[in-house]
């Protein structure tokens, strides 16, 4: 274009050279004036063009540096998350980034708590109370829901300031946190001019960085997910070892008592058989005191013995499930009428019996009937129904308690998992009664709505718990 | 005189168990298992049986059966480390090991008034 321009005013030169000379020579030529004139005409028209061509190019480079500018933003950003360990080092890089893409006076972010849903502050920065309590007001009156599901930042006008100027109110933009699947949060930013915006740009910006931030945060959150499953992982592990020493101990304490009974049995009985005959009092003396350590070491061989009888209670007999259920029935009586419980028994005649070990399935109902009391604590009906559908045997522990929430259920047999305070549960009862029942060849399931209560089924198959060889 | 029969594995055991009943007013024959137990009474009569639970070759439960078995009107007091588990109907009592003289001979004299 500029050379173009430069030819043309080449041309316009020679054109004008000719129209001097005609002139000196006294000869007007009306035609070369006029053709002089257009030419004129079109090169400034040209040089129009070329100066808005420049104003243009001039533009466009302002807004590559602009982007370049944001580029540098988005990389620092994703370096400070890349190197950051913890959610509080994320969000506060977060608002400092956020702070360069758009000066504003305070900030917020507000993190979906993973277990309870609910938002919780979890940053702020330079917002007074009164500013802190409108944040809240935006979760609790569902705006923040709505820009939620708008999946974009949206700017809010402060409502008291907008009476005065609506033009230029005070206000917030709240930016939300999310990455492709999941809500993480939101990010609210305090500005005192909303209208200064070039709203797409600095948006689009803000949601670019807020969604970089939801990622990491979704990463810190499934990395403590990791480890807070892996330490329990490692402590049920623990338990389990644990378990099994307790048990090799049990069969080796059992062993080394039956053999010590035997020389204890000769001891007492030749030392009592001694203190019949002999008078003499020293003798006597020291015959008691052997007597009686050879009794302390009974006493201890004794309690060895009942300390690991849990071990070596394998016994499995064919027993009728009805029989056990009417024994723990019996022992939570007490506790029953103290909290008002009904009980209503529906036992369907003919189950057949089956080869259990009683103790353990003892165990399953007490642990069930304890869940169910503590559930109804203000009192309510429990039902237990029996009854066979070949080939399997039910037993149906139900309450009308408060129930079990929808995401606990999937938890409620994971060792040390309990919504009870720890003096009320050990979150090992419902994991042992699982064990038991799995041992026993059965199964057993839950089924719960809040507010309505629970039903535990138990299913045993009388094919499995027929067969020999459970020990 | 009534008279006992003593089963037990265990040498210094019978000797002891003996001497305590022999004292009091027992005629006591020991005898060190199971087997020989059967023999024996099969040639004569025995008003109580004293048996250890755990004895190589037939143990004590498999003993009592078999005494059961032969239909002879004999009490029978089992001599075990632990009572609680397995408990046998063909048994007239149990005495836990290891048990004071007053008690065995106090069993005895329950069993054989």
């Amino acid at each position: 274009m500029f050379r173009a321009l430069q030819s043309k005013k080449a041309q316009l030169f020679e054109r004008l050279q000719v129209l001097r000379q005609n002139a000196s020579a006294g000869k007007l030529d009306e035609r070369l004036f006029h053709q002089i004139e257009t030419e004129l005409e079109e090169v400034f028209n040209d040089a129009d063009q070329t100066l808005s061509n420049l104003n243009h190019e001039k533009a466009v480079s302002y807004d590559l540096k602009d982007s370049l500018n944001q580029l540098l933003v988005v990389q620092h950003l994703s370096e400070v998350i890349s190197r950051t360990k913890s959610v509080q080092e994320i969000l506060s890089g977060l608002c400092n980034i956020a702070q360069r893409v758009l000066p504003f006076s305070g900030a917020a972010v507000y993190l979906i708590d993973p277990k309870t849903r609910n938002y919780t502050l979890s940053f702020s920065l330079r917002l007074n109370d009164e500013q802190l309590a409108i944040t809240r007001r935006h979760i609790d009156e569902g705006i923040v829901d709505w820009v939620m599901s708008e999946k974009r930042a949206v700017a809010v006008p402060d409502l008291n300031e907008l009476k005065e100027d609506s033009g230029n109110a005070r206000g917030c933009i709240i930016v939300p946190l999310q990455t492709s699947e999941k809500k993480i949060g939101i990010l609210e930013i305090w500005r005192e001019k909303l209208q200064e915006l070039r709203a797409s740009t600095h948006f689009d910006m803000l949601e670019f960085l807020a969604r970089q931030a939801a990622i990491a945060v979704e990463n810190n959150q499934l990395y403590e997910e990791v480890r807070e499953a892996t330490e329990l992982f490692k402590k049920s592990q623990l338990q389990i070892i644990q378990a099994e020493k307790m048990a090799a101990m049990g069969v080796m304490a059992s062993g080394v008592a039956h053999e010590i009974n035997n020389p204890l049995q000769i001891i007492l009985a030749r030392v009592q058989l001694m203190l019949r005959k002999i008078h003499e009092a020293e003798a006597k003396a020291n015959l008691k005191l052997i007597e009686r350590e050879t009794l302390r070491i009974s006493e201890i061989v004794t309690s060895m013995l009942r300390y690991t009888k849990q071990q070596r209670q394998t016994n499995m007999q064919h027993v009728s499930l009805e029989a056990i259920v009417k024994d723990v029935l019996v022992l939570m009586q007490q506790k029953f009428s103290l909290h008002k419980i009904e009980v209503d028994t529906d036992f369907e005649p003919g189950v057949p019996q089956l080869l259990l070990n009683a103790g353990e399935i003892e165990q399953v109902f007490l642990n069930l009937f304890e869940n169910a009391t503590h559930a109804m604590k203000n009192g309510g009906r429990l039902k237990v129904r029996l009854y066979a559908r070949e080939p399997d045997v039910f037993a149906e522990v139900e309450d009308t308690g408060y129930g079990i929430a929808r995401e606990n259920i999937s938890q409620i047999f994971v060792p040390f998992f309990t919504t009870k305070s720890p003096q009320e549960g050990t979150g090992l009862g419902l994991f042992l009664c699982y064990g038991i029942i799995e041992r026993h060849g059965g199964r057993i399931h839950v089924e719960s709505t809040v507010g309505k209560g629970t039903k535990f089924v138990l299913r045993f198959s009388v094919h499995e718990t027929s067969g020999e060889g459970h020990s | 005189m009534k008279k006992i029969l003593l089963v037990d594995d265990e040498e210094s055991i019978r000797e002891v168990f003996a001497e305590i009943l022999t004292e009091e007013g027992y005629q006591v024959a020991t005898v060190e298992n199971g087997d020989e137990g059967l023999k024996l009474l099969a040639k004569e009569p025995f008003d109580l049986i004293l048996v250890d639970k755990k004895m190589p070759g037939i143990d004590g439960f498999d003993f009592v059966r078999q005494v059961r078995a032969m239909n002879r009107p004999v009490k029978i007091v089992l001599i075990t480390g632990s009572i609680s588990e397995n408990p046998l109907k063909e048994v007239d009592a149990y005495l836990a090991k290891p048990c004071e003289i007053d008690e065995l001979i106090s069993m005895v004299q329950k069993m054989l008034p």
